[in-house]
């Protein structure tokens, strides 16, 4: 933290950010009881939890305040963490993909799964 | 008893103390250990259609809503703390970090309570994926609250020593790490107790 800032300016923001993630904390709890659909109500979650994450990293780790350097290093590694996430989902894609077809083929002809099971075949 | 005050941070060539830029590499770090792990049961949950998720009564969202004030409570406090070092006010910087530790006990207090409570519902870390996420994702972030509980009692038994009269970089350093506890419990809350 900079230390030319005006300590009380300081306390009334740091009072202020807290105010907020209490709101934000109020918020998300709120959201997930009312029960949105699975798409929505993530992305409600995870956008608080961003917008929480960011006032933290900004006023009580002071990274607005630091230079190219640090904010740099940590948006690689952020991007990193996302590459973990991200490019594992288009396998997940295709997964979904292939139960769905399984699904509909089964419901064209049960009786192919009936013969399946009572045969013992059906692969895993 | 007062201990000799540590001596100014030096110059670098970054302009950023040798501590300070040591804490951030020391995150990054924790920001791949957590990532890993997170992104780990993201995929899991996603991808499996067998991954049980209890249901939102048996989590107990409104301690681990308590939880997640006490931690933010005592991130401020923790800045409020770096404040009063920063304006060489020894009081407030010891009331600030007792608040602090205290915040860090309330949370472990709670988390036991709530581990036992769980254990007895029947999420233990062997009864399927959920647990043995449940318990990895929030044992390995208590361990942290741990470390970082210690941390506190350094930095305040130094501080109220004197030796950051001069250079507070210790105390900065201290609380960067507790914001980033603070910050993964803040991501940790929702995908496991609320989605």
């Amino acid at each position: 933290m900079s230390e030319n800032h005006d300590p009380q300016a300081a306390v009334r923001t740091y009072l202020t950010i807290f105010g907020a993630l209490a709101f934000l904390t109020i918020l998300t709890v709120g959201v997930a009881y009312m029960n949105l659909p699975a798409g929505p109500g993530v992305v409600i979650a995870l956008v608080i939890a961003g917008a929480k994450i960011f006032l933290i990293c900004s006023f009580f780790m002071h990274l607005k305040d630091e230079g190219r350097l640090i904010n740099v290093s940590l948006a690689v590694c952020l991007g990193l963490v996302l590459i973990l996430i991200v490019f594992v989902l288009p396998d997940l894609g295709v997964h979904e993909l292939e139960e769905l077809h399984a699904k509909e083929a089964l419901e064209r002809n049960p009786y192919a799964q009936m013969h399946n099971e009572a045969t013992g075949g059906g692969g895993h | 008893m007062s201990a000799t005050p540590l001596p100014e941070a030096a110059p670098t060539r970054t302009g950023i103390s040798h501590a300070k830029l040591g804490t951030w590499a020391f995150l990054a770090s924790e920001i791949m250990l957590f990532g890993g792990l997170i992104s780990a049961y993201v995929i899991t949950r996603s991808g499996s259609s067998h991954f049980w998720v209890p249901p939102r009564a048996m989590m107990g969202v409104p301690l681990a809503t308590f939880n997640t004030f006490l931690l933010i409570s005592s991130s401020v406090s923790m800045v409020l703390a770096l404040v009063a070092i920063q304006t060489n006010d020894l009081d407030k910087f010891k009331r600030w970090m007792m608040c602090t530790i205290g915040g860090g006990f309330g949370f472990l207090i709670v988390k036991s309570y709530e581990y036992n409570h769980k254990w007895h519902e029947g999420i233990t870390i062997s009864s399927n994926l959920f647990g043995s996420f449940y318990y990895t994702l929030t044992g390995l972030h208590v361990l942290h609250v741990i470390g970082g509980i210690g941390l506190m009692f350094v930095v305040l038994s130094q501080g109220t020593r004197g030796m950051y009269a001069k250079n507070h970089d210790r105390v900065e350093c201290a609380g960067l790490y507790w914001h980033f506890v603070d910050l993964v419990w803040v991501l940790l809350f929702p995908i496991l107790y609320l989605l």
